[in-house]
């Protein structure tokens, strides 16, 4: 069974036994993880907190050239105005459904709202966005998708966010990507690959994504940089790749697996690039991969050496993680 | 490469016109003719397997969503008359929160214990409840769900009235991947103009009747004894009904986008009926009607 064949990957709780929080002594975790269940205990209660339709339009804000319709009424897409002011790629529209829409359907004026946006800014695809309402009330968004892809023959893709589906926010993320890599990137691995390598940066901050491309270009890799920033290109060259590169292994992690199980791209294990040591750890996995190691030896020694140097002095301090120089 | 396991079939009809029981029988059918069979009762009720688990407690799929620790296929499923596996999606209470949602996520959940791949069905069949209010209760004839449906009515106008109903979520659907109808299951048939009244129908919505079930007393003494009346008469008439519908399922695959009939062309048919079984009853003779 394809993975991609659902509307939407498992909860982040249900596949990898993800925990928002936990109250203990590492022993105890690792015993428990080791085991055969772990449930969160504390903190399942929060006040107010991200869900996973807010983290979905994160990732969307950052594909050019795209139109995003938020299919649902107008309050939940009001998370979208914080993507538009800190610079999104995307415009975005809500369908603004009523009372009358929430009970006869809406996949009128879903349509209508498509057309509008497609007319007006000629995108090169269409994101449909779910919200709690129409994921209670099943709402018929797969026709409008096939219909549209039909008639306008440009990529039409839905994302099945719910907002209840998960206690950890990041499920949004992985749903987002299960729909791009469902709908922009082909139904089976191409038959010949690529000279490109991928770097998964998923909802990273630019000054990271900038530090990462620095240490990269030790290696002179082509890379194609997917989901932050991204194109629909991006996402068909991503599947012919030699390799993918994970920015940080958590949030790329379902990313980095359906490349690797359904289209045949490895993923190169790193550990978090926290710290200089970190960072290093990093950079030399990547370089194993390539056989590369003796120049990222080469350049950790450096790094390690200037750090011992400039602490002192160092203004860019630690930014998510990468040691962020100022020269 | 996806390949679904199995053939998948919805069955939609009025509530209470012989649903579970007639899905029932077929599933205790197909699975005496050698083949594995899943039935999933999608109605809040649970009520869809019980004559095929001897009216044994089952633990619905949605029950299970309100524990937090795994979920396996033995917790939500139990091996019925003829190995047929039984499930019940389950639901809310009457009156409270919302079963359409439910079915969906009831859905879900068997998907994700693969269910399918692992028991490896030669048959999925959906037991749907009566209403197909809201969206929740076509998840098994859209998104890929079911390949066919099929519906049940009898010769009473409220259940043609509903079936005709029914078509046109087959209609919305089909286009975009749902399934399509496969036919009409004519249940409970007494009186002698019935088959001909549900094959006119049939016939103007394009559509035809797979099978003529009898109303009869095998059929209700087998209920309240808890057993389909495969198991509890295997030998009498009804049961090689049944059996006859479970080939007929299992040969045909073909299947029709239905035309259904709108309100107007409904209430003529109706009335044009009405007065045609006033003449069976006064002893007018006309051609073709069925007496």
């Amino acid at each position: 069974m394809s993975p991609l064949r659902a509307k939407a990957p498992r909860s982040r709780e249900k596949r990898l036994d993800t925990l928002g929080a936990w109250f203990g002594p590492v022993s105890v975790a690792s015993q428990e993880f080791a085991g055969d269940e772990i449930a969160q205990r504390i903190r399942t209660f929060a006040q107010s907190s991200n869900d996973d339709l807010l983290y979905a339009l994160r990732i969307l804000s950052g594909i050019r050239n795209s139109v995003t319709v938020i299919h649902g009424p107008r309050g939940c897409a009001a998370a979208g105005l914080y993507h538009t002011a800190t610079g999104s790629n995307t415009r975005w529209i809500v369908t603004d459904l009523d009372e009358r829409d929430t009970i006869m359907g809406a996949d009128g004026k879903l349509r209508k709202s498509i057309l509008a946006l497609y007319h007006r800014y000629q995108p090169s695809v269409v994101f449909i966005v779910g919200n709690p309402v129409i994921a209670i009330n099943n709402d018929d968004i797969q026709s409008v998708v096939e219909e549209l892809h039909q008639e306008l023959e440009l990529p039409i893709v839905p994302v099945y966010v719910t907002g209840f589906s998960s206690q950890n926010a990041v499920s949004g993320y992985d749903t987002v990507l299960h729909s791009l890599l469902k709908y922009l990137s082909g139904k089976s691995a191409p038959t010949k690959k690529n000279e490109t390598f991928n770097l998964l940066s998923v909802a990273e901050h630019p000054n990271d994504r900038k530090e990462a491309l620095n240490l990269l270009a030790l290696f002179g890799l082509e890379l194609n940089i997917v989901p932050d920033d991204s194109t629909i290109e991006l996402f068909r060259s991503a599947v012919a790749a030699k390799a993918s590169i994970p920015l940080c292994p958590d949030a790329p992690e379902y990313l980095g697996l359906i490349l690797q199980e359904k289209y045949g791209v490895p993923l190169i294990k790193v550990s978090r690039p926290v710290g200089i040591e970190g960072t290093g750890r990093w950079l030399k996995s990547i370089a194993a991969f390539l056989g590369k190691e003796s120049v990222a030896n080469r350049r950790h020694a450096k790094n390690s050496h200037i750090t011992s140097d400039t602490s002192h002095n160092c203004i860019g301090g630690i930014v998510n993680g990468i040691h962020h120089r100022t020269s | 490469m996806s390949i679904k396991q199995g053939k998948h079939i919805a069955i939609y009809g009025k509530g209470g016109i012989g649903k579970s029981t007639t899905t029932s029988n077929i599933s205790a059918a197909l699975a005496n003719a050698g083949y594995r069979v899943i039935q999933i009762g999608c109605d809040p009720k649970s009520d869809s397997t019980t004559i095929l688990r001897g009216g044994n407690d089952l633990p619905t799929v949605l029950d299970t969503l309100r524990e937090q620790s795994k979920v396996r296929l033995e917790d939500i499923s139990a091996v019925g008359f003829g190995g047929v596996l039984c499930i019940e999606a389950g639901g809310p209470v009457p009156g409270v929160g919302c079963a359409g949602r439910g079915i969906n996520a009831a859905v879900e959940q068997l998907q994700e214990l693969r269910v399918f791949d692992e028991f490896k069905p030669d048959f999925v069949l959906y037991d749907v409840l009566g209403d197909v209010v809201c969206g929740g209760f076509a998840v098994p004839i859209r998104d890929g769900l079911a390949d066919r449906a099929y519906v049940v009515s009898s010769s009473d106008f409220m259940s043609i009235f509903a079936a005709n109903n029914l078509f046109k979520a087959v209609n919305k659907y089909a286009p975009s991947g749902g399934a399509r109808l496969g036919g009409i299951i004519a249940n409970s048939i007494l009186a002698a103009y019935a088959p001909a009244l549900i094959d006119d129908f049939a016939g103007k919505t394009g559509t035809h009747v797979i099978g003529y079930v009898p109303r009869s007393l095998v059929v209700a003494q087998s209920e309240l004894y808890g057993k389909t009346v495969i198991e509890a008469a295997p030998q009498s008439e009804q049961a090689q009904v049944y059996r006859n519908l479970a080939k007929y399922i299992d040969e045909n695959e073909d299947s029709v986008i239905p035309k259904p009939l709108n309100s107007p062309e409904l209430k003529k048919w109706a009335r044009e009926w009405g007065d045609r079984i006033f003449e069976v009853e006064t002893g007018v003779v006309h051609e073709m009607a069925s007496i």
